[in-house]
């Protein structure tokens, strides 16, 4: 009988009940939004739900599937891997792979492989507008140093402006190793998943506060057909170039690159389907839950992850209006032939920016096609991010 | 650098100018290498045109697809990718005819100016075709 009651007395002081405090207790409602946002309003649920499902998991106490203490280091300790794979749980585990850079990496080798880049390679000017979308990084970074972060979480934060999912973990992950900062990998992915969702909200309004109607009704020439040779040859000297220039670029724009190549190619049509089917969602199942798990209490419930989502909005808000104001320029320069609707293409987030383009032009005109026309910057943007990020992680030591 | 708690201007500048700059540098070199590449192809294609049209007669009737048609007018100018829509529509064109039972005649095909040509139903397709969400 005694045995039986001190069983029980150990089973609840261990319960997740008896650990349950009210930061538990938030963090548990808040991963119930993001759910809710992911299901209900479709909020990439692709990412968001597994994220927002991890995030439930870590902050259930007890549970012993992730280790915050495990991955934030105070300052003189090394990331002990032996260390993870004795102590850790199955988040820990997984975590791994965002670690040593595998997932986004690899997430960006199925993106390539459904990216068509013939709207850039037939316009190639569409390149300034991938890049004058990446303002958005820089100028937040600026806005980040201003509200008091340090340089890692300046730029983590920063790297938002990217709208690019895989680049942000991909930069935070690596910038944030050292620990002991007030933003973690998983509020930098939830704030650039919300934030790559509310796209369609956040560029209509400054399109067309920055344009006129005329610049909006602009038709664009029709795109040149591009031979398959050219679809061949870009990737490979797009990887050559950037990795001479930035090689801290590489892992993302070569398997960016290594992706579209094996579409192009035409002669590995299994590893293309795989890259883009079972490859990406299995990566895509892991990063979502194992990032989720990195949003302790601690980190979301604070006035750091608030300022993140004032940054992260101005990030967007910020690429928009600058990918528009080189649209307009372009549209000066080339005496009214480039549409400025696409330069808010620039946005990495594909096709949503895209997509964007198309509506408001089409409010303008009906009958007018920009949807091909902004493919160009939107991808030349995801190419645009991913030397940006290689700036940043040459920049900022880690 | 994590125990620095505020960053200098100086640094902020450095990090924001450097990247701004390093990232143009980088998308306008891709824009030389990528304008390269379409000279050097329409060099190539100009070539080829040049030894194909000479071979070909000048006006020749088009090649149609398997489906019997009536009658096809010649057409003056004959680009390839012109030859293949003209193709696909006397195609189509016959396989009404044959599911009809009427007989079809194509009298012309002409290419419509850019600027004022309502794009109508097809086109109104295609782009809400392009515009699902691929994930």
């Amino acid at each position: 009988m005694q045995l039986f009651l001190e069983t029980i007395a150990d089973l609840i002081a261990e319960s997740g009940l008896a650990h349950l405090r009210i930061e538990n207790i938030a963090m548990i409602v808040i991963a119930f939004v993001f759910m809710f946002l992911a299901i209900k309003k479709g909020f990439e649920p692709l990412l968001l739900l597994p994220i927002a499902f991890g995030m439930l998991l870590t902050n259930l106490p007890m549970t012993g599937m992730y280790h915050a203490e495990l991955w934030n280091l105070d300052s003189g300790h090394e990331l002990d891997f032996g260390r993870v794979l004795h102590e850790g749980g199955l988040l820990d585990i997984l975590y791994m792979g965002v670690k040593l850079q595998i997932y986004p990496s690899l997430i960006f080798l199925g993106i390539g492989c459904m990216t068509d880049f013939a709207p850039l390679i037939a316009n190639p000017k569409s390149f300034i507008l991938g890049a004058a979308a990446q303002a958005g990084i820089f100028l937040t970074f600026i806005g980040a140093a201003l509200l008091g972060f340090n340089a890692n979480e300046a730029g983590s934060i920063a790297i938002i402006g990217g709208a690019d999912g895989p680049t942000s973990i991909y930069v935070s992950s690596k910038l944030l190793a050292g620990g002991g900062y007030s933003v973690e990998v998983g509020t930098i992915a939830l704030a650039a998943y919300t934030y790559m969702a509310l796209v369609p909200l956040i560029q209509p309004p400054i399109m067309r506060l920055l344009t006129t109607k005329k610049e909006r009704m602009v038709r664009m020439e029709t795109l040149r057909t591009v031979s398959k040779t050219e679809k061949i040859i870009f990737p490979i000297a797009v990887t050559v170039i950037i990795a001479l220039l930035v090689p801290s670029a590489a892992p993302l724009v070569g398997m960016l690159m290594l992706g579209n190549l094996f579409r192009e190619s035409g002669v590995v049509e299994r590893l293309t389907k795989t890259a883009q089917n079972e490859l990406m969602n299995i990566i895509t199942i892991f990063l979502g839950i194992s990032v989720g798990a990195t949003t302790v209490a601690e980190k979301i419930i604070s006035f750091a992850f608030l300022k993140v989502i004032l940054l992260g909005a101005a990030a967007f808000a910020v690429g928009t209006a600058s990918g528009l104001l080189f649209g307009k320029i372009m549209y000066w320069v080339t005496g009214g032939k480039v549409n400025p609707l696409i330069g808010s293409a620039g946005v990495s987030a594909v096709p949503m920016a895209a997509r964007q383009s198309q509506k408001v032009g089409a409010e303008a005109d009906p009958t007018n096609f920009l949807l091909m026309h902004a493919m160009g910057p939107n991808v030349a943007g995801v190419i645009g991010s991913a030397v940006a990020a290689g700036v940043l992680l040459s920049i900022i030591p880690y | 650098m994590h125990t620095l708690q505020q960053m200098e201007s100086g640094y902020v500048g450095a990090v924001t100018v450097t990247g701004l700059v390093i990232v143009f540098v980088a998308l306008l070199l891709l824009i030389i290498a990528v304008a390269l590449m379409n000279k050097i192809f329409d060099i190539i294609e100009e070539q080829k045109k040049a030894e194909t049209e000479a071979a070909a007669p000048a006006k020749a009737p088009v090649e149609v697809a398997p489906a019997p048609v009536r009658e096809m007018p010649v057409i003056e100018q004959s680009a390839e990718d012109d030859t293949e829509v003209i193709a696909v529509i006397a195609a189509a064109v016959a396989h009404i005819a044959a599911e009809s039972g009427k007989e079809l005649k194509v009298r012309s095909i002409r290419q419509t100016s850019g600027r004022r040509a309502s794009r109508g139903s097809w086109a109104a397709a295609a782009v809400s075709d392009s515009m699902r969400s691929v994930s």
